[in-house]
């Protein structure tokens, strides 16, 4: 699903143009030099520890450039034209997106022993994405808040659409074709799915009408001085791993799926049909698809893991964590994003170009 | 009738006539530039606002293509995949859109429909809702479809009923992934410009030519785009009397409007519309102002000939009428104030021509009653009036004068021993020799004093057959008549030698000083006169000043000269030295010479009083040389006893300056005792410094350069100002006594000593006080940051022998 990590900050940037720059040359060096993996991914979203000891085993060299939305993503790759990258992280309508676009690799299942111990709901939980993907961790879609200050828990997302008073300002919003209208579809009862036009108009209103509430659209910093921590936005669309994340800097912070129902994310792995390495690949999915391995991978980014060997050897109050690990009356009433046809897609686009930047 | 009417009459007529021709002239060349004008404003402003509306278009054409060739805009139109197309790539271009209308929020549409018209993409920056996705069958379709060019068009929004620009573009593409690179590109789509031409608008409501003049925009089909609010209902104009090349005339809702009609853009036309009356009213109005300044030309013309007329005329005859009274009336102080180059000119100037040689004859006539036809010299009459105004004016400035009576002994016995041609022809030499010596005398006081030379001083005249007077005014020191009387004497004493004789006569003198004597002029000459038998009876031959007391003075003056001379010649001036002290460290700082004089018949004789008479006769060369280089002898010596030096400082007069190359005398002082420049200080008063300002300067500026130190002395007794004295080169300023001694008296004169104090230090000059004797004038100057101090509070001046104890010691508490 659509994440924001660890923010950006421009050190990053160059870091990513540098290595854009100098590629050629890399792809061109010497076979007794370490083979190289490019990852796309979020910013901070792989442990850099199991990554250490991947390059090590395998003498490679993992090279981690990151994006910063979905739609930032798909233009990093439409512009090389799905070439450069071994394996992105991706969400789930893309997977059957990128596909159809020839960009993608089938899953080599027989060079990849441990995705064996992946539970069979995650495998196949979207169009195309037991062929084309590999799932990497989840979540639920949902309202972090600090306990402290608000005057009533805000456990409907009408209370982030039409808020009261007290929260005129202090509420954020992220800028989302898939999720920001998936909430307000959820909030107005209609699936986040709807393919029904009068719906999105419906949306279209209310987000307009939000619009002078809202103090941001962008994705909240996961930082220290995030304005969640700093209390400078007392509620905000959020995703339940990041909230674990924030939680650390101040106990405040709290996390509510609405009553209403809300989306469930998946982010996976794929792999890009151009990658050049494609032995090297397959060892790093298999690496980190062992089981101790994506136990710790999962405890890094306070993500459930689809790795059923893995959820056992996790500790107790991570797997206790409501947060983490919704319960079942929560995952009953949330859905996950399905491919939806072009209309409603374009409808959906001219939504999100009316929310100011 | 006077002579000017008459003349005045003859010309106007012709004058008038011409000027009323040339103003009707004027009128119609005015009138056809003001019309001009009028034209051109209305054409510059339809002008603007047509250039306005093309530059909109030009830059949306030109947009167009940097906008159609956009990679996403591309991959968008060409992917065939509807799903794809709108989850990889319509999310991107909206934001390339968007990032468009952020920098040019004109386009406030931005579309691309495919080639049958089917809306694909739609970009807005206000809400507003999309009257149809399908364009195939709107007129504007119609025409740009199958166009392969791009194309410019203004249009009324079916969707907001605005009149806008419409820009398009056909998007002619081939899919380079999926068709074989032969396949012609082909459209695949339009994109499409909404430009907002709001600003047209307000151009339309702000700007109107003339006062009452409008513009309008109108399609080519005659339709009214934009009017200016204020014109209600929407007028009708006949359409195709715009494009009638005849007419300039047009008829809108029964008024007559005189037009222009501009069509730059290609797609709007605008007309510049001004009422007629208006248009015409300009050139009434400038008939008016053309009439009344042809008439007022007139008027002004006839007074100025009348006033020439007067001037010219009636003027010079009114002026020479004048002068010949004034000449008839005995004034001949007159001067011709008419020079024109015309008979009366000439006239004029022969009347003031006989009045000056009148005046010529009279003057020669008065001369001859009030001076002596021998001589030459002012005659007795001429004497009193002479001596009235002398005394009038020393009494408003407070000078003094004296009066010499001067006796010519013996001249009796000459005149009848060799005839009175020898006595008048000894005469004229005794005015010639007393003439260049007080001529003489003149130029040496004007130099030894502050005094400018007074070019009446002295004033000679002969009052009787061997007598003459003598007034000396401007005198500070009555004795200098006694000097003066004295030199007279012995210049007359000479023998003369007349006709090849050798003649011998001498004078007697007698002085009477103003205001010691009297105040009154007759009194004066009567005492002048007294003295002078005086002398006579002494046996003739000398001088003698009215007052018993003035011939004592004079005495003892002529004493005191004849003994320095010869204390000069004994050698038995000598020096002490008064230490100077810093202020802050009580450390001594320096050492003043002064010169000391014990005479063994006189006893001890204050500088105050030997040091004038030595600048009068001009010892004082010879002593300040002394003083120079016994100050440098003695300073050696104690180097030589291996004492540590400071600075000693002489004083040198203005008359060393003026007379001899002191540089030269301190160089040479210095290099004969083997001393540095900085042993060696030179003091010059204020007075000094500011009597010659300019050769002071360079004079001071080479010794400065030598390295000696140069202290302005007795500073605040003069009139210079501290600034004036920056261009000497001066390093310390000597504060006069007279301050340091009022310190205690009151706010005022310490505000004053610690400004030139604070000043000093800004000119970088070091300031050193003089006559300091108590404690509470040292913390004063102390306080205020003086950095030497020289008094009895420290030290009287010491004796030579005194000296060596004290280099050692150096300090004082």
């Amino acid at each position: 699903m659509a994440k924001c990590k660890r923010c950006s900050s421009s050190w990053k940037h160059l870091f990513l143009l540098f290595f854009l720059v100098s590629l050629p040359l890399q792809l061109s060096a010497a076979t007794d030099k370490p083979r190289e993996l490019v990852l796309l991914n979020w910013a901070d979203y792989m442990d850099p520890e199991l990554i250490g000891e991947f390059e090590k085993k395998f003498n490679a060299r993992v090279l981690t450039p990151y994006f910063e939305s979905d739609d930032h993503r798909t233009r990093m790759l439409a512009q090389s034209g799905g070439k450069n990258y071994d394996l992105v992280i991706v969400d789930t309508p893309s997977i059957s997106t990128y596909a159809k676009a020839g960009w993608l690799a089938k899953i080599d299942t027989d060079k990849t022993p441990n995705l064996q111990h992946i539970k069979a709901e995650w495998k196949n939980h979207a169009y195309m994405a037991s062929d084309y993907s590999v799932p990497f961790s989840w979540g639920t879609l949902g309202i972090a808040y600090r306990e402290d200050l608000v005057s009533k828990i805000p456990d409907s997302w009408m209370d982030l659409f039409q808020p009261d008073e007290t929260l005129h300002g202090k509420i954020a919003m992220y800028r989302n074709t898939i999720d920001l209208i998936g909430a307000a579809l959820k909030a107005l009862g209609y699936s986040i799915n709807s393919t029904d036009p009068e719906a999105l108009k419906k949306v279209k209103k209310l987000l307009l009408e939000q619009q002078p509430f809202v103090r941001t659209y962008d994705y909240l910093s996961l930082s220290e001085d995030s304005a969640l921590v700093t209390g400078e936005v007392i509620a905000s669309m959020f995703y339940s791993s990041d909230t674990v994340l924030l939680q650390e800097f101040n106990d405040n912070i709290k996390y509510v799926v609405p009553k209403e129902g809300s989306a469930l994310w998946v982010d996976s792995i794929v792999v890009l049909k151009n990658s050049k390495n494609k032995d090297l690949v397959w060892q790093f999915i298999d690496f980190i698809n062992q089981p101790e391995h994506a136990a710790r991978l999962a405890q890094f980014i306070y993500g459930p893991t689809p790795n059923k060997a893995a959820e056992v050897l996790l500790p107790e109050e991570f797997v206790g964590n409501p947060v983490i690990y919704p319960d079942a009356t929560t995952l009953s009433k949330s859905e996950f994003n399905k491919p939806l046809p072009a209309r409603i897609i374009r409808l959906r686009n001219d939504i999100i170009t009316l929310i100011p930047k | 009738m006077k002579l000017s009417n008459k003349l005045l009459l003859s010309i106007l007529p012709l004058i008038s006539i011409s000027l009323l021709i040339l103003g009707a002239a004027a009128f119609w060349e005015m009138k056809k530039v003001e019309e001009e004008k009028l034209y051109a404003d209305m054409d510059n402003r339809v002008h603007t606002v047509d250039n306005l509306l093309t530059s909109h278009i030009e830059k949306a054409l030109s947009d167009i293509e940097l906008i159609a060739n956009n990679p996403i805009l591309k991959d968008f139109v060409l992917e065939k995949d509807e799903d794809q197309r709108y989850m990889l790539w319509h999310g991107a271009l909206l934001n390339v859109f968007a990032n468009i209308q952020q920098t040019i929020p004109r386009y406030y549409e931005l579309r691309i429909v495919d080639e049958n018209g089917r809306e694909m993409v739609r970009r807005t920056t206000i809400d507003i809702e999309n009257e149809t996705e399908n364009e195939a069958g709107t007129s504007w379709f119609n025409r740009i479809k199958g166009s392969k060019l791009p194309m410019s068009f203004s249009q009324t929004n079916p969707d907001d009923n605005s009149t806008v620009i419409y820009a398009t573009k056909p998007l002619i593409l081939r899919d380079s992934k999926v068709e074989p690179i032969r396949t012609p590109p082909s459209i695949r789509g339009y994109l499409i410009i909404t430009a907002e031409i709001t600003d047209i608008q307000r151009y339309i409501n702000d700007i109107h030519p003339g006062k009452n003049g409008f513009m309008l925009a109108l399609s080519d089909s005659g339709r009214i785009l934009f009017k200016p609010d204020r014109i209600n209902p929407v007028p009708h104009v006949p359409f195709e009397q715009l494009f009638d090349i005849e007419s300039s005339h047009l008829n809108i809702q029964d008024g007559d409007f005189i037009f222009l009609t501009h069509n730059k853009n290609g797609h709007i036309f605008f007309v510049s519309a001004l009422p007629a009356h208006e248009f015409f009213a300009a050139t009434s109005g400038l008939a008016i102002i053309v009439l009344l300044v042809t008439l007022g030309t007139i008027l002004a013309v006839s007074i100025v000939l009348y006033s020439m007329m007067r001037k010219q005329v009636l003027h010079p005859i009114r002026y020479l009428n004048t002068l010949s009274r004034k000449i008839g009336a005995g004034n001949l102080n007159i001067r011709n104030e008419y020079k024109q180059a015309d008979e009366f000119g000439d006239l004029a100037q022969a009347f003031e021509d006989m009045a000056l040689g009148l005046k010529d004859s009279a003057e020669k006539i008065q001369f001859m009653a009030f001076h002596d036809s021998l001589t030459g010299l002012p005659n007795r009459a001429q004497f009193h009036q002479d001596m009235d105004q002398s005394m009038a004016q020393a009494k408003r400035t407070g000078d003094k004068f004296a009066l010499l009576f001067v006796d010519i002994d013996d001249f009796k016995q000459v005149n009848d021993a060799r005839g009175h041609v020898i006595g008048d022809n000894l005469l004229k030499a005794i005015t010639q020799r007393v003439n260049d010596q007080l001529r003489e005398s003149d130029r040496i006081m004007s130099q030894s004093t502050l005094n400018p030379p007074n070019p009446d001083n002295p004033m000679f005249s002969r009052i009787g057959g061997d007598e003459f007077a003598i007034l000396l005014s401007g005198i500070d020191d009555p004795l200098y008549a006694g000097t003066i009387a004295q030199r007279l004497i012995e210049t007359i004493a000479k023998p003369f030698i007349l006709d090849e004789h050798e003649i011998f006569v001498g004078a007697s003198i007698g002085v009477s000083i103003f205001p010691e004597d009297s105040q009154s002029t007759d009194d004066l000459i009567k005492y002048a006169d007294i003295a002078m038998y005086h002398a006579k009876s002494l046996g003739k031959n000398n001088y003698q000043f009215y007052t018993e007391s003035m011939n004592r003075k004079i005495h003892e003056k002529l004493h005191i000269e004849s003994r320095l001379r010869l204390a000069m010649e004994e050698n038995r001036l000598h020096l002490m030295f008064q230490p100077q002290v810093s202020t802050e460290s009580r450390t001594l700082s320096g050492l003043e010479a002064l010169i000391r004089w014990n005479d063994p018949e006189l006893g001890i004789v204050s500088p105050e009083i030997f040091i004038p008479i030595a600048e009068e006769t001009g010892m004082i060369l010879d002593i300040g040389e002394w003083v120079i280089h016994e100050a440098c002898r003695q300073q050696a010596e104690w180097i030589s006893q291996g004492l540590e030096p400071v600075t000693v400082s002489v004083n040198v007069s203005g008359k060393q300056f003026d007379c001899q190359n002191v540089s030269d005398i301190l160089s040479s002082a210095i290099n004969k005792y083997n001393l540095l420049p900085g042993h060696l200080g030179i003091e010059i008063t204020e007075s000094t410094a500011i009597s010659e300002p300019k050769e002071t300067a360079i004079k001071l500026k080479e010794i400065s350069l030598k390295g000696i130190k140069i202290s302005l002395d007795d500073f605040g007794t003069g009139y210079s100002s501290l600034s004036h004295l920056q261009t000497f080169s001066i390093d310390v300023l000597k504060i006069d006594k007279s301050f340091v001694s009022s310190l205690s008296q009151g706010q005022q004169s310490k505000d004053l000593t610690n400004a030139i104090v604070v000043i000093a230090h800004l000119l970088n000059m070091s300031v050193i006080a003089e006559g300091v004797e108590t404690q509470e004038q040292l913390s004063i100057l102390h306080g205020f940051q003086c950095d030497d101090i020289q008094g009895t509070m420290f030290s009287t001046p010491l004796k030579v022998e005194d000296i060596p104890a004290l280099l050692n010691k150096r300090t004082f508490h």
